[in-house]
């Protein structure tokens, strides 16, 4: 069996790639990761945890989630990818379902609220997750995995790091062929520009759950991209 | 220049490794990018930074820091410098409140923020190894971006004496096995480098080991890790 690993949040959990995307790695099988409301903090540790609980797959895909997003260890699920791990994010998205243990649930809120306030800019959490890519894709090529990532909803601009110290780092994802380049495509605008106009123009350009229509069109980006850099 | 670069917090700051050591390395020049009260979140970013901006070094060594430790990106970068750029290193309230704590002086008007930010953080969290999963995966990581890049590095715990029995009803932390098979990271289960320092002078088992020691104790740190690199082929 030939295994493509998918990984991200809702994304990619509500992504079901065709037979022909699949089989277009050569590949039969598919494991699709995603969880919804996850960061890409949670996409780099349930990566490496899945490798070392189940080896290397043949192939990873990631659609690379919200950069402000994380996550902290307060769950007793104790699942075996996610174990204690609760996805964080601004707090009227946090369900009150969550299982925090002796925690309570409005402490989480409460810590959420704190921490966006304190935060001045988006912009600066993209130096954790630029990091992350970096690191998550090292660790793939030291494993001789194939993969490929892609900004799905983030709409990076390099104007907004103007000025910003210590993001020399972004080279290192600027010259990687197995990342799309980050300042020019993202995976939900894309999908919207494959729309009609009528329905492209209700539709919001970065925060969307596309139809299968149009991850069809995903797709078949993708397996253009793929032929140019085997190129 | 062949430069040796460490990084970590105040363990790694206040170590200023011997001619013979760097020497030994096959270094002439040594950086220490470590600053105290940082975080392995820390360690693993402004590495990466570094490297960005001046390329490989011929050796990485990082004694490895408290996992409870983290950081958010809420400072002056003015006051900070080029890698460290906006991050702002967080720890218990308790330790940012130390005198010692360099950063005490840079909370300025965000002061009460972070100390209400830092409460319900370490409120929440009840189980360590949460925190352990999180510095696992970025020891994973930045092993990964070394050796992708090349370069010969070694990491060792300095402060967290880990126990591998705490992870036995932790079914997700697997990924600690891809940390033992690495000889490029000294076995976190049976080494932690202040506790080897401490029992250099046969100590008294009940004193705390986690305390900053002088150059004699790092020159018997220096020579553990020096016959380690023989014996293992690290260089």
């Amino acid at each position: 069996m030939k295994t493509i690993l998918l990984n991200g949040c809702s994304f990619a959990e509500c992504w079901k790639p065709s037979d022909k995307f699949i089989s277009s790695f050569g590949c039969d099988n598919l494991i699709n990761l995603g969880k919804a409301g996850t960061s890409f903090q949670r996409t780099c540790r349930s990566t490496i945890e899945w490798v070392a609980q189940n080896g290397s797959p043949d192939f990873v895909l990631i659609p690379i989630t919200f950069s402000h997003r994380w996550e902290l260890a307060l769950n007793k699920g104790e699942d075996d990818i996610d174990g204690s791990w609760v996805p964080l994010q601004n707090s009227n998205f946090l369900s009150d379902g969550y299982n925090v243990q002796e925690s309570s649930i409005d402490d989480v809120k409460k810590l959420c609220d704190q921490y966006y306030k304190i935060i001045p800019t988006l912009k600066t959490f993209w130096d954790k997750m630029f990091t992350d890519i970096i690191t998550l894709s090292a660790f793939l090529e030291k494993q001789k995995i194939n993969y490929l990532m892609w900004d799905m909803c983030n709409g990076f601009d390099k104007r907004h790091i103007e000025g910003y110290k210590a993001f020399e780092k972004i080279k290192f994802i600027n010259q990687n062929k197995s990342i799309i380049n980050i300042w020019s495509f993202c995976g939900n605008r894309y999908m919207r520009d494959t729309m009609q106009d009528d329905v492209k123009s209700k539709t919001p350009e970065l925060a969307h759950h596309h139809a299968p229509e149009q991850h069809r069109h995903l797709e078949d980006y993708i397996m253009e991209h793929l032929k140019h850099i085997a190129q | 220049m062949n430069t040796l670069l460490i990084n970590g917090c105040s363990f790694g700051h206040i170590w200023e490794p011997t001619v013979n050591f760097v020497d030994q390395a096959k270094c002439d020049d040594v950086k220490n990018i470590s600053r105290p009260g940082t975080s392995f979140q820390r360690t693993l970013r402004t590495t990466i930074e570094w490297v960005a901006q001046n390329g490989n070094p011929s050796m990485v060594v990082i004694p490895i820091t408290f996992a409870h430790r983290w950081e958010l990106p809420i400072c002056d970068d003015k006051k900070v410098g080029p890698i460290d750029g906006i991050w702002m290193p967080l720890q218990t309230n308790t330790a940012m409140e130390n005198a010692h704590n360099p950063w005490k002086f840079r909370l300025g008007s965000q002061e009460d923020k972070i100390k209400k930010i830092n409460d319900l953080y370490y409120g929440l969290i009840s189980n360590t190894v949460g925190y352990w999963d999180k510095m696992f995966t970025e020891i994973i990581s930045l092993c990964a971006f070394l050796e992708q890049r090349k370069i010969p590095y070694l990491m060792w715990d300095m402060c967290n004496d880990f126990d591998e029995d705490l992870l036995a009803d932790h079914p997700f932390v697997q990924k600690a096995q891809l940390i033992k098979q690495n000889k490029n990271v000294i076995n976190i289960f049976s080494f932690c480098g202040n506790k080897y320092m401490w029992r250099l002078k046969e100590r008294d088992i009940g004193e705390p080991f986690n305390q900053h020691w002088g150059s004699e104790e790092y020159k018997g740190l220096e020579s553990y890790i020096l016959q380690y690199i023989h014996n293992n082929q690290i260089l």
